[in-house]
């Protein structure tokens, strides 16, 4: 062999030698921040704070202010839209309330998150390697706060990426991007002032733009509660023939999501970061129509009709994982 | 003519002098000759007596009793030259490596296979327009319900908050 073609050869094992390191670095940034990941996930229902954030997708920026309080071992949350309409929304444990004062109309949705995900975070954190590579990056000042930021990547194209800025005493999440195809910034989320620890008080979580939960239907207020029950997959009539790797059923939810609309059964799919859903209602007289695509914000929906039934795919994966799931659901054959 | 055949054995040739040099070469059996003599001299100087002898017309020779095949032969696939192949060779090297180092980090290297190649097929053209209208009531289920974004606490709910907000 002459000189020429041995140093090829030689720079190969000197990059290997560069790489093995590099990748016994990595193991350790991964392990970190997976670590970090864990600690936000697990802060996230105990930390108490208030702070102003800006949202914003493609098409629209939003503006809301946070209030969080850990109370006697009872989470409340309020969410207040500051630009546009005023719209709130109101957590107390597992009841969640959206207030659209225009419309005098508030939509409770119950859930019982505790009984349906005791165990999903952050014990199942250490399996998103398996489809993400997670890195640990630098520290950046976001809303006065230093935030060690974690880059989320996928593994395939059947998942968004993820950038994350978790203040690393507290895990409080100070800044997330979504990250699609081709590096595109589907969506992000930035706290532009957080106050960690309060003070805060029970009045800063009550709703400001609707009466008093008793008062609503005497002031004119139309009440949608959307009661759901837990039900099990394996007695569903659905076959999934289109696995998507990586996500696994989670949990079913049968409830109606509408006082006029028929009982609609959510299935819920996740891989431990990223989520769909998969709506099933009867289609009950609804007319026929052809299998549509479409975003909303940053998630994607897929909705198609299979004989006498309507399912609404929606989750934040890719438009094309989330076709493929749904062209593969077919009926049980009984 | 020498002139150029010195410098192409000295490696001073000029790359555009070259292939007129070599078209010389083919026609001009006297410059043939006087490569052949260069090299001599070169091997003599380097002192690598086993190749100072001429094997060219045992070769061609040789290669004229060669029997003449007509059978139809595939194209054959375009050889690379050597250089090539080492920097593809290390290029693959890098390649494996750089595997090595994104490898999965977790339990054992099984993981691997969990990166599927295929891409699924492309969502056709016939996406009808947006629909957000209706789409609250699911959005805020799937918010609610899907065990994402847990990180977030509260903040969740923005993409719900939003869509509401649209519905005007």
């Amino acid at each position: 062999m002459t000189k020429a073609a041995v140093i090829p050869f030689l720079l190969a094992a000197l990059l290997g030698l560069v790489s093995f390191s590099l990748r016994a670095e990595q193991t350790n940034s991964s392990g970190e921040a997976l670590q970090l990941l864990q600690k936000a996930a697990s802060s996230a229902q105990k930390l108490i704070y208030t702070g102003v954030f800006v949202y914003q997708n493609d098409s629209q920026t939003e503006t809301s202010r946070i209030t969080r309080l850990v109370d006697g071992g009872n989470e409340y949350e309020r969410l207040e839209a500051l630009d546009g309409s005023p719209r709130e929304v109101i957590r107390y444990n597992e009841e969640v309330s959206c207030y659209l004062p225009d419309d005098k109309l508030v939509i409770i949705e119950r859930h019982s998150a505790r009984q349906l995900f005791p165990t999903f975070m952050p014990r199942n954190l250490a399996g998103l390697t398996e489809h993400y590579f997670i890195r640990k990056g630098v520290t950046g000042r976001i809303a006065g706060i230093n935030g060690l930021q974690i880059s989320v990547e996928p593994r395939d194209s059947f998942r968004f990426g993820h950038q994350f800025w978790i203040e690393p005493n507290t895990g409080l999440l100070l800044k997330s991007k979504l990250i699609g195809e081709g590096g595109v910034i589907l969506e992000s989320f930035t706290f532009t002032e957080v106050k960690i620890g309060g003070p805060v008080d029970m009045t800063m979580v009550q709703p400001k733009t609707a009466p008093e939960s008793s008062e609503l239907k005497d002031s004119g207020w139309t009440v949608q509660r959307i009661n759901s029950n837990q039900v099990r997959a394996d007695s569903g009539q659905w076959l999934f023939k289109n696995p998507l790797p990586g996500f696994r059923y989670v949990s079913g939810i049968k409830k109606k999501l509408r006082p006029d609309a028929p009982e609609s059964t959510q299935l819920i799919f996740s891989d431990g970061l990223a989520a769909f859903s998969v709506f099933v209602e009867p289609l009950a007289g609804r007319t026929r129509e052809d299998a549509s695509a479409f975003p909303v914000g940053a998630v994607n929906v897929y909705k198609r009709q299979i004989g006498d039934y309507q399912i609404i795919l929606m989750g934040d994966i890719p438009a094309v994982a989330l076709r493929r799931f749904g062209d593969g659901i077919e009926p049980r054959r009984k | 003519m020498s002139r150029e055949l010195s410098a192409l054995l000295d490696d001073e040739l000029e790359i555009h002098e070259e292939p007129a040099l070599w078209s010389s070469l083919k026609a001009n059996p006297q410059l043939r000759n006087r490569w052949q003599e260069y090299q001599l001299i070169g091997d003599a100087l380097r002192a690598e007596s086993n190749l100072a002898c001429d094997i060219t017309a045992n070769v061609m020779q040789e290669l004229a009793n060669e029997p003449v095949v007509f059978a139809p032969r595939a194209k054959p696939a375009k050889a690379w030259p050597r250089t090539v192949m080492a920097l593809a060779a290390s290029a693959a090297g890098v390649a494996v490596v750089g595997w090595l180092a994104l490898a999965p980090q977790g339990n054992g290297g099984n993981e691997v296979i969990v990166a599927e190649k295929t891409q699924p097929p492309p969502v056709p053209a016939a996406v009808l327009p947006a629909n957000q209208k209706g789409m609250q009531e699911y959005l805020l289920a799937h918010q609610t319900n899907a065990p994402e974004l847990n990180f977030q606490g509260g903040a969740q709910h923005i993409r719900t908050v939003l869509v509401m907000d649209n519905r005007k």
